[in-house]
């Protein structure tokens, strides 16, 4: 909590925090109303200074990068609630059955992280849409790269949930330690996934073009390759049949 | 010499929550040139620097989305106006606080996908009555800077490029 704002309530805070966020920007988004602009620019002095200590920059930084930072405090210190909390659950479940163009966009997220396994049904369709509109971008390597990304997802899930299946959900993270990562192209995980599914994916009509492109996505990543639509195309293609798999696989009694 | 078009390069979040949350009304700022790098040195279009000028702002912001740049200064800054918008609409009883929960969610996990760069190209006799200058002091640069703070959808095009 800031000096400056202490003993404010919420909104106040909010208030200034939103103000002085139009007043950093180059082209400010909207006009403030006459009745919030007096004795505000002070506050929004004191507050700016706050920030700046805070956040270790000399006061007469006007660089990018300094701004940058302040942009980022704010969006931390006026987000918070909404995504800390349970408002940021029920905002999403309102955006997702909305339907409209705005509820695309929600599912489709481009880092990795512990919202993954919160998300498992979804995110290798997400990512394999992000991967479509990258080939309609022209952006044909990174596509290549994704769609393995979302293949690597739909694995992690299938074999959780395996492990789930039989019994011994104890020895998923033990075993998973010896593996590197979720590629059912690397033999060994393969092996692992149809001993614990029964599903010898590697007898499936995609199976060798999935492989081809496994080898391409290691390419892009060691080597640099830069790939054209063809082949992006290509990768795209066995990593939509090898999640649909999964997920047909996934939904099949055992 | 003003031209036929005015042009503004707004992220495609933006053109999204206008629509949803202002009854498609936009509040755009615009430029009478696309690109003021391609004009004569002499003219004062010229004078429009890159942080104000349509084709900079959209190149800076394509290349951040293209990379997947999640420390974009340009992404982290249209992230906070509409977040602050939000808060200010919000308080003024223009939109309820399950929208504002619904901006601000958005702005901080929706995909990049929403942060790719749109040009807007705006016929500007229909709407020259309503450009507003921008004071020299509120300016990037000496260039003219126009605001529309009440652009109606049907008055423009929406382009990539």
């Amino acid at each position: 909590m800031l000096t400056s704002l202490k003993n404010r309530s919420r909104e106040d805070i909010e208030r200034v925090f939103a103000s002085l966020t139009q007043r950093l920007l180059p082209q400010p988004q909207d006009e403030l109303p006459e009745v919030e602009a007096e004795g505000l620019k002070e506050l929004q002095d004191s507050v700016l200074a706050e920030i700046r200590a805070n956040l270790n920059l000399d006061p007469a930084d006007q660089t990018q990068t300094a701004k940058t930072k302040i942009f980022e405090f704010l969006i931390k210190e006026m987000s918070e609630p909404v995504v800390s909390g349970d408002r940021g659950e029920q905002a999403r479940a309102r955006l997702k059955q909305r339907g409209d163009l705005l509820s695309v966009f929600i599912e489709e997220k481009v880092t990795v992280s512990d919202t993954v396994r919160a998300e498992v049904i979804t995110y290798p369709q997400a990512l394999l849409t992000f991967a479509r509109k990258l080939i309609d971008d022209d952006q044909f390597s990174i596509a290549v790269v994704i769609s393995h990304m979302a293949c690597e997802i739909a694995a992690e899930r299938s074999l959780s949930e395996s492990f789930v299946k039989k019994g011994i959900q104890y020895l998923e993270d033990p075993v998973i330690n010896f593996l590197n990562g979720y590629n059912l192209g690397n033999d060994k995980i393969r092996e692992l996934y149809t001993a614990l599914t029964g599903d010898e994916i590697q007898k499936q009509p995609f199976w060798q073009k999935f492989k081809e492109s496994g080898t391409r996505r290691n390419h892009i990543i060691h080597r640099g390759r830069v790939v054209g639509k063809a082949e992006a195309e290509d990768s795209f293609k066995a990593a939509s049949d090898f999640v649909a798999h999964l997920k047909k696989e996934s939904v099949a009694p055992r | 010499m003003s031209g036929p078009l005015v042009y503004s390069t707004n992220v495609f979040l933006k053109l999204l929550i206008q629509e949803k949350y202002r009854n498609d009304v936009h509040y755009v700022w615009c430029s009478e040139h696309f690109d003021s790098r391609t004009l004569s040195a002499y003219s004062s279009g010229s004078l429009i620097p890159p942080s104000a000028n349509p084709a900079d702002i959209y190149r800076e912001l394509r290349r951040d989305v293209q990379g997947l740049d999640s420390h974009s200064a340009k992404i982290a800054a249209q992230r906070a106006v509409f977040i602050s918008l939000a808060i200010e609409w919000e308080q003024r009883g223009e939109i309820s606080s399950n929208d504002k929960d619904d901006i601000i969610w958005m702005a901080n996990n929706g995909s990049f996908a929403l942060w790719r760069p749109l040009v807007y190209v705006i016929p500007r006799a229909p709407v020259e009555v309503r450009l507003q200058l921008v004071p020299v002091n509120q300016r990037a640069g000496w260039g003219n800077e126009y605001i529309i703070p009440d652009l109606k959808r049907a008055k423009f095009d929406v382009i990539e490029l």
